[in-house]
């Protein structure tokens, strides 16, 4: 089934075609919506929020660009929602605690690398968390993260500054990332 | 990692390449909520079908205890110790038989310190036991056996009630003790009864909205061009006459005043023919419903399109209804059901054809609607019971498929609910 054919089919609601947007890239949102989520459960939640609306409002999209990026748009706002809804956000909870966190890295899997990533993005705590997830791997602007997180421009850039410095010692315990300064020892 | 040298500049981009190829398998209950949640027909079978199951269950058969507790008397009490060792002799003769089971032993707590024993009896050794059932309707425990070990407990309004005991007994028998079986409403069920009624209701139907404004800008036409500033005035309207309704139902008491409700009814509706006013047309609200022509002589003044005006619908209503007061003849009920519907002359359904193309204004074959219902039941002498009272019964969605005035085809009924019921 061609792309074109597969968006037609969900427009008119056709339930091949359904499925088949569904089997095609249910996986990929799902490991989006695992990096937002606190749990597998509320990840597949966030899935199924998403894809709903996909097929609700494919019929907006424009085929300017690619059809998975689209996709992944309406979920990652989905997470957003569903973040929001949920009173994740608190700026002064973030900031508050968060340099009295620890990170407890020895439940992180030792297996698959990318999982492994996942899992330490997934130590952080939740704003610092989707501000890393939007502005380094969506590729959101701070000013974009702001409106989204209703939050002020310069907070976005704080919490990415302190989420990236927290998962870079992360990475480095689970010696996913080499040591800096053994480097430069070594070196 | 293994390329990763430069911290600042290149974890940004790690990350990125690390989570892009990341992939989970969702669960496959998650298709299957999606699913059913962008198609929601997909409820309506599996909704009968649960509707089917509660109707069965409501019909089987239960196991038929009657909880009997007796105390003694504060009055007779002559003896409380004496008194108390002879009701655990008379518990645990009644143990020995396998027709009366101990339930427990409880204090009574306006009788203090008095002894109690709770019998729970079992029906189905009826016969074995000739135990009369009719003995328990009138909420009097009356046990008769032929074996003389067993005690008889007999009705206790009288002042002398007596009891026949084996020779153990025969202490109680002498002091006259009066036995009393007290009717607690909560250990002491009301024997499970069922009413059959049969009932017609006539009834007028009305359309939610009577009035209905619609203004469509442009329009498009099958044959070219657009058809611009149509208004249409409210005046086209399906009005219902007389409607009828008529049923039979079972009802069951599970308290003292709420009883369980199910059953089947057909439903008669008439639908007046469209009628377009002099200065309106009948169109759609949505444009992409039908295509207007102006030509076709269906959008021309005075005509009339003919539709299916006879409609038969066979329902199942099933709900509660309670007693809100009364006496023995007289009784107050106020009831509600839901009733799933399905239409049977839906294939009969007229057809527009509008520039060869269909715009079929079919009927919807299934429906849900919803009664409330109140009324005043008589019981007569030869155990008839007559009820009367006013119904409302409210059709949750459009008549048709495609609604022919902006969704304003959902029907509603008020009418007087006449019917007979019995007690079995």
């Amino acid at each position: 089934m061609t792309q074109e054919l597969m968006i037609f089919g969900v427009i008119k609601k056709n339930k091949t075609a359904q499925e088949f947007l569904y089997q095609k890239f249910s996986a990929k949102m799902l490991g989006i919506c695992y990096r937002y989520a606190k749990s597998r459960m509320d990840a597949e939640d966030m899935l199924q929020e998403g894809f709903i609306k996909v097929y609700q409002e494919l019929h907006q999209f424009r085929g300017d660009g690619s059809l998975e990026g689209w996709i992944k748009r309406v979920v990652v706002n989905t997470c957003i929602n569903i973040l929001k809804k949920m009173k994740k956000f608190s700026d002064t909870i973030d900031i508050s605690n968060a340099e009295s966190l620890h990170t407890s890295y020895h439940i992180v899997p030792s297996f698959v690398q990318a999982k492994q990533v996942i899992e330490c993005i997934r130590l952080l705590p939740i704003g610092y968390r989707t501000v890393l997830n939007l502005y380094a791997i969506e590729g959101f602007s701070h000013r974009e993260i702001g409106l989204m997180l209703e939050i002020e421009e310069s907070t976005s850039r704080s919490q990415y500054y302190r989420a990236k410095n927290m998962l870079e010692s992360i990475l480095i315990q689970m010696e996913i990332l080499p040591n800096k300064n053994r480097t430069q020892q070594l070196g | 990692m293994n390329q990763y040298s430069n911290h600042t500049d290149s974890l940004e981009q790690f990350l990125k390449e690390t989570t892009d190829s990341f992939c989970m398998t969702p669960n496959k209950r998650v298709w299957n909520s999606i699913y059913n949640n962008i198609h929601p027909c997909r409820m309506w079978p599996s909704f009968t079908t649960n509707t089917i199951i509660v109707i069965c269950f409501l019909f089987l058969q239960m196991p038929k205890t009657v909880h009997v507790r007796f105390n003694h008397s504060l009055s007779k009490l002559v003896n409380k110790t004496t008194l108390y060792q002879e009701s655990k002799v008379a518990k645990s003769k009644i143990k020995s038989n396998s027709n009366f089971l101990i339930k427990k032993n409880k204090k009574e707590n306006n009788l203090a310190d008095l002894p109690s024993i709770e019998i729970e009896i079992n029906k189905s050794n009826y016969h074995n036991s000739r135990i009369s059932e009719s003995q328990f309707e009138q909420n009097n425990l009356s046990i008769k056996n032929d074996t003389s070990d067993l005690p008889l407990i007999d009705k206790t309004n009288n002042q002398n009630t007596f009891l026949n005991y084996t020779q153990s007994y025969q202490k109680i028998k002498k002091r006259n003790i009066q036995f009393s079986i007290e009717e607690n409403s909560s250990y002491v069920k009301r024997k499970q009864s069922y009413l059959i009624q049969l009932y017609a209701t006539p009834s007028f139907g009305f359309l939610q909205d009577n009035e209905i404004e619609e203004n469509i800008g442009n329009v498009s036409s099958s044959v070219g061009g657009t058809a611009s500033g149509i208004v249409t005035e409210n005046k086209s309207v399906i009005k219902p006459t007389l409607n009828l309704e008529a049923g039979g139902a079972v009802m069951m008491n599970i308290s003292r005043i709420i009883r369980l409700k199910a059953g089947m009814q057909l439903n008669y509706t008439k639908l007046d023919e469209i009628k377009p006013s002099d200065n309106s047309a009948l169109v759609s609200n949505n444009p992409t419903l039908i295509n207007y022509n102006p030509s076709n002589p269906l959008f021309q003044r005075g005509n009339t399109p003919s539709l299916n005006t006879d409609l038969f619908q066979i329902s199942v209503p099933i709900g509660t209804e309670i007693e809100i007061m009364g006496n023995d003849k007289f009784r107050w009920f106020a009831g509600a059901t839901i009733q799933p519907s399905y239409l049977i002359n839906a294939e009969s359904t007229d057809e527009i054809h509008l520039n060869n193309r269909d715009a079929s204004f079919g009927l919807r074959k299934w429906n849900l609607n919803t009664s409330f219902e109140t009324y005043i039941s008589c019981k007569m002498k030869n155990g008839v019971i007559l009820n009367l009272g006013p119904q409302f019964r409210y059709q949750w969605l459009s008549t048709h498929n495609k609604p022919l005035m902006s969704g304003m085809d959902k029907l509603y009924n008020v009418g007087l609910k006449l019917g007979v019921s019995r007690v079995f």
